[in-house]
């Protein structure tokens, strides 16, 4: 049997805060700029039959 | 195996794994050699993009446009944009992906290729195709572009060399694919180390994929051009291709992810925040690639709504794999971030390894896909679509995915790569510093200019420098885009000059010459559960999901093909 291993305590609770603060601006980001594309197919007559 | 998941204890280990694996001379040599095709091919392809942003711009000389002044050697922008397309897009990524994973199997499952001669088999027949494609192209016989969408037709020997290429890599994949089955044999309880998994991966998608294009070639094309079909159906043509066209991104970029998840935590100083993650998203593109080729065809009239509608769903899902890609790459480079002394929620950015050549282009590579998926989700939104369907927002999107997702990384990957396989240290790292900053810069001035040109209406694959029909408002976008693609020209010869001087220097001591960076996990991956390590449920719900989605509407065009439509030559 290989002796057990146990992972770095700091390792192991390592929480990413930054990059979730990075994947929520991402989330704002993609948003912003599909609904940018999304108001110019309205203004170019989207609701015109 | 399951049970260990569930522990915080790693399992025996059947086999032991050398710690590492050096490569032999001929090793090395083959794979140079297909950097040194894949380099060529960008170094040529490259030629052209400039002239194309130029030509945005209406700039003259003499009078003449710029193509003019190239006559005879280059006759026109479409054999100019051919030219481009088919030696960045398909020729620049094959050979240096099935070069970098000869590497990456061989490493990373710590032995030699189980059949060498397999994989110069493989590699010869990629050069042939490559020669044989490239003679057509070369006297102006397929100018049909990189998708070649018929009724326009090449010359047979186009789709000939297309076919040696394609089946080439599978053949090194073939190779790839034995290698493993070897190695897993002497370690059936050891999870595959990932760099070697990603690869493998990523090669039994392109084969699936690429199904697509050779039955298209084969069964309609090449007869067509050969004379032996009157005509063809362009509406199955362009379903075929799409059936590859989508997954052919993901081949390109599922190496830079090789490298992301698997060497730049190590290079950067830190690890892999979580190696299930990684494998998971791998496999969700081997599920999730191929059957989302319609939303390339919303605009089709021979496909119904329904298939494009559920098409874009599943495009939709795609992005979930990026998305974790996305989280789990950053969090490992906040992770090396933090061991660098980076403080705060974003203090360890400035303490990334900024200087290192290797990591920063493929950081900003990241950055510029930032807004390649996000401009990849406004593509697959069925209505959206249609604002930028058909326009310069397209190719400026794809310049943000094989152009700086993968073109980028791979120039990062490169400036350790090649140092490695001949032996020299790196010349003028600071140079190749500016060249990765400089195809950054450069691509984000000439992508925005393409995104923005789209979304007021230019036409993409369209001469726009002569066209009679330019309002005045897109004129700064095009002198932007004429800039940006000058920019970029720069960058990519920098990259040549930077790797060629690199290879004539003297050879360098060992020390100093870089080694294979292969970055550990937090966790250690035998704790992974061994599901995600397992290749028949993933290969049989990808290939369900292609028949299911595919398939009645398959059947239904291959039923009723029409083969009428004569070829057109428009060049």
């Amino acid at each position: 049997m290989a002796p057990e291993q146990k992972p770095d305590h700091e390792e192991e609770h390592f929480k990413p805060r930054g990059t979730v603060l990075i994947m929520v601006l991402f989330f704002f980001t993609i948003v912003a700029l599909w609904g940018y594309v999304y108001l110019i197919m309205v203004s170019q007559g989207a609701n015109t039959p | 195996m399951t049970a260990i998941a569930t522990t915080t204890s790693v399992p025996p280990v059947a086999a032991a794994m050398p710690a590492k694996y050096v490569l032999s001379k001929s090793e090395k040599r083959f794979i140079g050699l297909q950097l040194l095709f894949a380099t060529a091919a960008l170094s040529i392809g490259s030629l052209f993009g400039p002239l194309q942003a130029l030509e945005f711009s209406g700039l003259t000389i003499g009078g003449r446009d710029l193509y003019a002044l190239f006559q005879p050697l280059l006759a026109s922008y479409y054999q100019g944009l051919t030219l481009h397309g088919v030696l960045n897009a398909l020729i620049w990524t094959t050979f240096f992906i099935t070069g970098f994973f000869t590497l990456t199997v061989t490493y990373g499952l710590r032995r030699p290729l189980a059949y060498p001669k397999l994989g110069w088999l493989g590699f010869i027949m990629m050069v042939l195709g490559l020669l044989t494609a490239a003679v057509p192209i070369l006297i102006n016989e397929a100018s049909v572009l990189y998708t070649f969408y018929p009724p326009l037709q090449a010359n047979w020997a186009f789709y000939v060399g297309l076919v040696f290429v394609v089946v080439g890599s599978w053949v090194q994949g073939y190779g790839f694919y034995i290698t493993y089955y070897r190695w897993r044999k002497e370690h059936p309880d050891v999870r595959t180390p990932l760099m070697a998994f990603g690869s493998l991966i990523t090669m039994v998608m392109w084969q699936i994929a690429t199904l697509g294009i050779a039955v298209e070639i084969l069964t309609q094309l090449l007869p067509w051009s050969l004379g032996l079909l009157p005509g063809v159906d362009p509406q199955l043509n362009r379903t075929y291709f799409w059936f590859t066209g989508h997954p052919l991104v993901y081949f390109w970029l599922l190496p830079a992810y090789v490298s992301w998840y698997a060497m730049l935590p190590k290079q950067a100083g830190g690890k892999l925040f979580s190696d299930s993650l990684a494998r998971f998203s791998f496999w969700m593109f081997l599920v999730l690639s191929t059957p989302l080729g319609f939303h390339h065809q919303f605009t089709d009239p021979g496909v119904p709504t329904i298939w494009k509608t559920i098409h874009a769903i599943l495009t939709y899902a795609v992005a979930f794999p990026s998305l974790l890609t996305a989280f789990t790459v950053v969090a490992s480079l906040e992770y090396a971030g933090r061991q660098r002394g980076g403080k705060g929620l974003l203090g360890w950015i400035p303490k990334l390894p900024w200087r290192d050549v290797s990591v920063t282009p493929q950081i900003l590579a990241g950055v510029l896909f930032i807004f390649g998926g996000i401009g990849g989700i406004t593509n697959a939104s069925y209505n959206i679509n249609l604002v930028i369907h058909n326009t310069t927002w397209v190719p400026g999107h794809f310049h943000l995915t094989v152009a700086s997702a993968t073109t980028l990384s791979f120039m990062g990957i490169a400036y350790w790569l090649v140092p490695h396989l001949t032996g020299r240290t790196l010349w003028a790292p600071k140079l190749a510093l500016v060249q990765a900053w400089t195809w950054f810069v450069g691509m984000a001035i000439f992508s925005n200019g393409m995104h923005t040109l789209g979304l007021l209406g230019a036409p993409r694959r369209t001469p726009l420098g002569v066209a009679p029909y330019v309002p005045a408002n897109w004129e700064p976008r095009l002198l932007q885009t004429a800039i940006g693609g000058t920019i970029l020209f720069i960058g990519a010869y920098l990259f040549v000059t930077i790797l060629v001087v690199t290879v004539l220097r003297k050879p360098a001591p060992a020390n100093l010459v870089p080694q294979i960076p292969e970055a550990e996990s937090i966790q250690d991956p035998q704790l992974t559960p061994a599901w995600l390590d397992r290749w028949a449920p993933w290969l049989t719900i990808a290939i369900l999901l292609i028949i299911l989605v595919y398939g009645p509407n398959l059947f239904y065009q291959i039923s009723n093909m029409q083969n009428t439509s004569p070829g057109f030559r428009l060049w």
